[in-house]
């Protein structure tokens, strides 16, 4: 009698596990821990193997849930039983051989049909050659960090950028599991070159991110109780600190890595929803509208918690529009994912929630005519479950209601802010285009207001009284730009990119339109254009609110909503080709035509054009400009603020520049009494000082204003003549007195 | 059936297996191969290997309790610490001065042979002269280098 796959499968990964220092069978654990525990899960609900093809996204998110259950359940039970540190490879790897056993029994029943096989997932041998791309990418990211020069990440990007036209073009003829390679590797590889820059991790939230996961990784445990949001997230603390547990290595690679490879799937679930009415061209271009943003693989790299969620998120969507799945078996489905959600991130499940119960709504309220009826009733039951999970954990279970509270109170302190940057006189649309405009403070503005705000606020703060002398007024820091070496070039560039967006954002405006009312379109494609008039609802609200818009960053935001309206962008141009189908120009004309808007929006975000152009040099080309000043982390930055953290007394009271916080945010636990304005009628005479390499060695600083950071040159001067220099490295230094 | 086609249909089942097996098993054989000393040097050489960071902590051990003022003998003990941030044993040649801004006087000099990842610390009785209303310390060395300050309030003005 032959062992079960799954039992082999098993046997194999515990074998992985315990001998995870070797890099052949870290990779092997990696593979196992991706697959296996959703792939018995998936059986367990009994969710056949041909829909899992068809959206392979619902593997992986599968994978994580049963790796959060059990984590969580081995994290709470095991101190039970005197273990006192559970996140530990030992505890984890017995609760896996509980777990997965438990599931494969609960599957036992299920016929072939439910069965998973390799081959459903990898299709040809040779249709995996794109994943070379994101080898590519390592190794472009590591030379880049060693000074070798950029070019392997240039051509990275024109390779990505070459993949968009040329699959637009072949897509009807791929294989859309050889489709789905492309896109993965492609939006892989552009996330690994931001996320492989530094040997540290590189960004904003992420520094915060990853010192919870840390924090859980040292303790060994993670306990219920009072916590901030961040602690509160599974997908920072359990689960990071299990993978780190079972695969070993070093624990930063969870994030740089390891969350990159499971939400480069986002745009495959795009593609693969997509598929299910439309074209696989009209589906690809969907998928590609996502890749080539900014916002997905810039952004996303750097908040770990929000990468997962995503991916959670379209998982979850995927099997509320899944109508090959039965009624129980997709709300068995939806409501796994949705809890999984609730615990991996919360404002991704706020909008989860909004936009299920508002799309419902409307689904309801828009007269159907003579059309079938849509079906709410999943849409319901997923924002119910998410809402009852959500109560539970964010209340009772972890009380980690701080975000949600401070935008509650937001609003009820100065109401929805209808258009805060609409002028006197001005019409309601041209103030919605234009947004909050800002006038760019200058550096004796800034200097003057926040002095103020210090003596108002902050008086317990007391600058030194030379700090008013004119000597150490602020100045403006030059900008770290590359010489423009064509700027009519750079202006066209520039316009462009600024009409392919509205161009983008009034497609979704008209497709969900006409999706939602047309009266011949499918169930599913009117449910799609219902979705896409509540992604447009949400986005247009954070628009017009200023409360919204100041605590949820909108790029974010419209990146969870883009899941949902590229596919109505696409469905919108299919649309029109289909109708038009009698003049053979019009397909190659529109999906041509939009496959070129993605390629300007793709060089304008990705910074490609900048070699030739000049400007603002991007992370992931160069070791200088604005982003690498900012955010990129150095060895000698992290010995400084663990020496801090070290030395520094209970009192006190730290000055670390908006951009240096991240650093003591990453490494160290100070928190409170951080002060980010380091300008002489600032800084308390007593205080201490983290000057970061940006501040030694490119001497500027950052003041938050109203209109984002001003570059101003550090206050070396001052610092130097009234305070110490009571720790340096060279190119990081503390000061003190 | 007859065995030509009974072949004909197994064959191409079992090449396409045995490929996979031949990538999988020529992957695993690179990930061993990568984790050995040749190709730890194979990394290197190709500008792969992150090299181990390399640098010198300069600071006070009693950054909290560093003396304001210059005592009315002109003596003051200054401790400082050196680290070695490295894989390497380093030399660090250090060097104490007094700054009254026009000019520099050295105090104290020496060096420090500091075994990779360990501190040496230096402490010092030293004369300074303090000839205005406060005199600045300076501590540095060099290659690579570094400096810390401190401020000493005169005795004839404190």
């Amino acid at each position: 009698m032959f062992l079960p796959t799954w039992l082999i499968c098993l046997v194999v990964l515990d074998i992985a596990v315990a001998g995870n220092s070797l890099w052949l069978l870290r990779a092997a654990s990696v593979l196992l821990l991706a697959v296996l525990p959703g792939q018995l899960l998936l059986r367990a609900l009994k969710i056949p193997a041909s829909a899992v093809r068809r959206y392979i996204a619902y593997l992986p998110c599968a994978s994580v849930a049963v790796l959060i259950a059990t984590t969580l359940v081995v994290d709470l039970a095991a101190p039970l039983l005197g273990v006192h540190e559970p996140l530990r490879r030992l505890p984890l790897l017995v609760g896996l051989n509980l777990a997965l056993p438990a599931l494969a029994i609960i599957g036992n029943r299920a016929g072939p049909l439910y069965e998973l096989k390799s081959s459903d997932l990898i299709g040809r041998l040779r249709w995996l050659w794109p994943l070379l791309l994101p080898l590519l990418s390592i190794v472009a990211a590591e030379r880049l960090d060693n000074g070798h020069g950029n070019a392997l990440a240039l051509l990275v990007l024109v390779l990505v950028a070459v993949m968009i036209p040329v699959c637009t073009v072949l897509a009807n003829r791929l294989h859309s599991r050889q489709i789905g390679f492309i896109l993965y590797a492609s939006g892989l590889s552009l996330l690994l070159l931001t996320s492989m820059r530094s040997a540290y991790v590189i960004g904003f939230d992420i520094n915060s991110e990853y010192f919870d996961f840390h924090q859980t990784v040292l303790n060994g445990i993670w306990h219920l109780g009072h916590m901030n949001a961040y602690e509160a997230m599974l997908s920072l603390t359990v689960l990071p600190a299990s993978l780190h547990a079972l695969v070993g290595g070093q624990d930063v690679w969870i994030f740089k890595l390891g969350y990159p490879a499971l939400f480069a799937l986002f745009p495959v679930a795009v593609f693969e929803l997509g598929t299910r009415f439309l074209s696989r061209r009209a589906a690809f271009i969907a998928a590609a509208l996502v890749v080539s943003q900014a916002y997905f693989f810039q952004q996303q790299p750097e908040i770990a918690r929000q990468e997962l969620a995503l991916l959670i998120f379209a998982g979850m969507i995927g099997a509320l529009f899944d109508t090959s799945l039965g009624r129980s078996l997709q709300l068995r489905l939806v409501s796994v994912l949705a809890v999984t959600l609730v615990v991996c991130h919360y404002s991704t499940t706020y909008v989860a929630i909004f936009l299920c119960i508002s799309a419902s709504l409307l689904a309801i309220l828009i007269p159907r005519g003579k059309r079938v009826r849509l079906p709410v009733a999943p849409w319901l039951v997923a924002a119910a479950v998410m809402t009852v999970s959500a109560v539970i954990w964010y209340l009772p279970a972890t009380h980690s209601t701080s975000d949600i509270t401070a935008t509650a109170q937001s609003i009820h302190r100065s109401g929805f802010e209808f258009l805060p940057g609409r002028r006197k006189g001005e019409s309601i649309l041209s103030a919605y285009f234009n947004g909050v405009r800002e006038q760019p403070s200058s550096p004796k503005q800034y200097q003057q207001n926040v002095a103020s705000y210090y003596s108002e606020h902050l008086s317990f703060l007391i600058p030194l009284p030379a700090a008013t002398d004119p000597a150490y007024n602020l100045h403006a820091a030059p900008a770290p730009q590359l010489p423009d070496h064509a700027p009519f070039i750079v202006s066209i560039l520039s316009d462009a990119e600024l009409l392919v967006q509205q161009t983008i954002n009034a497609l979704a405006a008209i497709g969900a339109l006409i999706l939602t009312l047309r009266r011949r379109e499918l169930p599913l494609s009117r449910m799609i254009g219902v979705m896409g008039f509540a992604s447009l609802f949400v986005l247009a609200a954070s628009r017009l609110s200023g409360s919204l818009s100041a605590d949820y960053n909108s790029s974010r935001l419209f990146l969870q909503c883009l899941l949902v309206l590229a596919l109505v962008e696409a469905s919108l141009i299919e649309n029109l080709v289909t109708r038009l189908k009698g003049r053979s120009w019009v397909g190659p004309l529109l999906f041509g035509g939009f496959s070129l808007m993605l390629l300007v929006a793709f060089l304008g975000n990705s910074g490609l054009a900048t070699p030739i152009v000049g400007g603002d040099p991007p992370l992931i080309l160069y070791n200088k400009g604005e982003d690498y000043t900012d955010l990129y982390p150095s060895a000698q930055e992290k010995v400084t603020a663990q020496w801090l953290a070290a030395v520094v007394p209970p009192h006190r009271v730290i000055y670390a520049d908006y951009f240096g916080q991240l650093r003591l945010d990453q490494y160290t636990d100070l928190r409170s009494a951080v002060f980010n304005d380091i300008t002489p009628r600032t800084i308390d005479q007593h205080a201490w000082v983290f000057a970061s390499r940006a501040n030694v060695v490119d001497h500027v600083t950052w003041g938050l204003t109203s209109a984002g950071p001003l570059d101003i040159t550090f206050p070396a001067s001052f610092l130097g003549t009234y305070f110490n220099i009571v720790y340096s490295t060279g190119s990081t230094e503390v000061f003190h007195r | 059936m007859s065995f030509r086609s009974l072949l004909r249909g197994v064959v191409p089942v079992a090449r396409a297996r045995l490929r996979r097996i031949a990538i999988a098993v020529v992957l695993a054989i690179l990930l061993l191969v990568l984790q050995t000393g040749l190709g730890h040097t194979a990394l290197q050489v190709a500008g792969l290997s992150r090299p181990a960071p390399s640098f010198v902590e300069l600071y006070f051990p009693d950054a909290r309790a560093l003396p304001p003022t210059l005592p009315a003998s002109h003596r003051v003990k200054i401790s400082f610490a050196v680290g070695n941030v490295g894989l390497t044993t380093h030399t660090f040649l250090w060097q104490v001065s007094e700054n009254s801004g026009k000019s520099r006087l050295g105090l104290a000099s020496g060096r420090a042979v500091v075994a990779a990842n360990e501190t040496y610390e230096v402490a010092r009785s030293l004369r300074v002269a303090c000839s205005g209303t406060r005199a600045q310390i300076l501590v540095s060395v060099e290659r690579p280098s570094a400096r810390i300050t401190l401020w000493l309030v005169c005795p004839s003005h404190s």
